[in-house]
């Protein structure tokens, strides 16, 4: 069996005595487009801060790519391995849409180059054409702050698709957007670039729009597992069962 | 959820937030304010009979008018008022420039030594959530830079400009470093704390994308931080400006040095003339700063 892009053994997050996340065994395939589905608060966004490195877990261990992710460096490794677009307040509100595009190359651009960009962008092609994948590259010179919400959200995944990251996080990414917007949007964090093939993991709040566009649904409700199966075969009944109030 | 269009939420702001006492203490201090108010009257009039009732004497209202109309207006006087003469006004003008300049020098230097130590005074770049490889290094430097916010503040201007003339000889640019030193430790204090207050959400965002230390520092500290930062520093160059008379005083030429001198020799005419002058500068600095200001925002 190839080895999985993403691997939780008993990964548990608490914070203090809260459990937000209890503890989940699952492997994710390189390649596969998983949508985690749940009601508010049932832990989605902590699962996904929990694959990005940025929530330790309390107990149980984390793997991408077979590698352990408390042994990757932050920064330029980790980065290279796994990008997340938040929900919200991703962006550095004073800066140019252009500018907060560009820093997803910071993980593999030197010091001096980083610093230069803000002076003279560099690479200004490339967070240009990441813009015009999500529709905004006539705002790249705005300040982001002036940009609507549905609008900052793109400029986050323009910076995800900058960074290139194996693995993709992101929480509710098409939220703001319209239909035809959203699968444009889906369709740009899941295109394949030439050397590797993108595993996608999202949290999605339109069930409609999980099942039509993602091979696997997982179900989570107060930090467990409910149902972990294909899109297919996921079940009207057992979504009742998840969104049960 | 956020909706379509979410609000853009402003980042917090560096300033305390309200009071987080209840709206007891409000209305409890309100009262005690009242009671001190009316027992200090009574202490007044019954207890220092001597000193207390003679301030509310027809007699020092008598001299202060004198003083007001004969001394500082030079009415009933023989000599013309200096502020009438123009070659006493083409006199001053060139202390005022200086009294300028020393503001100007001040806030320049105060600004130079807060720019360039304010970071180490941040809790949450040095120790806290944004510094995930904090050590006992940068935790020293945390504290050691917060002391040194600590020490140039608590000494006020007028005190480091009497230690400094004993260092340099009196002239303008001791009293702009004495300016610059407590005002360094206020712009630096206030500067960090800016950099404390800040969404700690978008510096989080840059460290996944890839970011280092001097990385996040810059794309994005900085750039959030700076312009509340000029504010702040157009702010605190109004006060110097009005400081800068009292600093004039012990040590330094410009408007104070002269200020002081024609107290002495009873040149109660001239001072008028000091006073607008120094009003006048006033006023153009903080027409200036609002202006910069307004650019800023």
């Amino acid at each position: 069996m190839m080895m999985p892009a993403i691997r939780l053994d008993g990964a548990e997050a608490k914070f203090g005595d809260v459990v937000a996340v209890v503890p989940i065994t699952l492997s994710i395939a390189t390649g596969e487009k998983v949508a985690l589905l749940g009601p508010s608060g049932a832990g989605k966004t902590t699962m996904l801060r929990l694959i990005g490195g940025e929530v330790r877990p309390s107990s149980g261990s984390i793997e991408l790519h077979g590698r352990m992710i408390g042994d990757l460096a932050p920064g330029r490794e980790l980065s290279s391995l796994v990008g997340m677009v938040h929900q919200q307040f991703d962006l550095v509100p004073n800066l140019s849409a252009l500018q907060n595009t560009l820093a997803g190359n910071l993980g593999r651009w030197s010091l001096g180059r980083g610093l230069r960009s803000l002076v003279v962008p560099v690479d200004r092609h490339m967070a240009i054409s990441a813009l015009q994948r999500v529709g905004i590259d006539d705002k790249s010179a705005q300040r982001t702050s002036r940009l609507s919400g549905g609008e900052q959200q793109r400029v986050a995944i323009a910076r995800v698709l900058v960074q290139d990251p194996s693995i993709v996080l992101a929480d509710e990414p098409v939220a703001s957007l319209d239909p035809a917007r959203s699968k444009e949007i889906l369709g740009a964090l899941t295109t394949d670039s030439p050397d590797q093939q993108k595993t996608l993991v999202a949290s999605m709040h339109s069930v409609e729009f999980a099942r039509d566009h993602f091979d696997r649904l997982i179900g989570l409700r107060s930090g467990s597992l409910v149902f972990d199966s294909p899109a297919t075969d996921v079940t009207d009944a057992m979504l009742d069962e998840l969104y049960r109030i | 959820m956020i909706g379509v269009d979410a609000p853009v939420v402003r980042v917090r702001d560096a300033r305390p937030e309200v009071t987080p006492y209840g709206p007891g203490i409000v209305r409890y201090s309100i009262v005690l304010a009242m009671i001190l108010v009316v027992a200090s009257w009574i202490f007044i009039i019954f207890q220092s009979q001597n000193q207390g009732t003679s301030f509310l004497s027809i007699d020092s209202a008598a001299r202060a008018w004198n003083f007001l109309t004969n001394d500082l207006l030079g009415i009933d006087q023989s000599r013309t008022p200096a502020f009438l003469k123009g070659s006493v006004w083409r006199d001053i003008a060139p202390l005022a420039y200086d009294t300028l300049l020393m503001s100007v020098l001040g806030i320049g230097f105060a600004s130079l030594v807060a720019l360039a130590t304010f970071i180490f005074g941040a809790r949450n770049v040095m120790t806290g959530d944004l510094a995930p490889y904090g050590g006992v290094i940068w935790r020293l430097l945390f504290w050691a830079v917060r002391g040194l916010f600590i020490i140039t503040r608590a000494v006020p201007e007028l005190i480091w400009a009497f230690l400094i003339v004993f260092i340099f000889s009196p002239g303008i640019l001791p009293g702009a470093i004495a300016l610059a030193i407590h005002n360094s430790g206020v712009l630096g204090k206030l500067a960090s704390e800016i950099v404390e207050g800040l969404d700690p959400r978008p510096m989080r965002s840059l460290q996944s994308a890839g970011a280092g230390r001097v990385q996040v520092l810059f794309y994005g500290v900085l750039p959030q931080a700076l312009p509340r930062f000029i504010t702040f520093l157009l702010y605190r160059w109004e006060v110097i400006i009005r400081t800068t008379i009292v600093v004039g005083f012990v040590a330094s030429g410009g408007l104070g040095q002269e200020f002081r001198l024609s107290m002495s020799h009873f040149h109660y005419t001239t001072v008028t003339l000091i006073l607008i002058w120094y009003l006048g500068i006033v006023v153009l600095v903080d027409l200036i700063s609002a202006g910069l200001r307004r650019l800023a925002r």
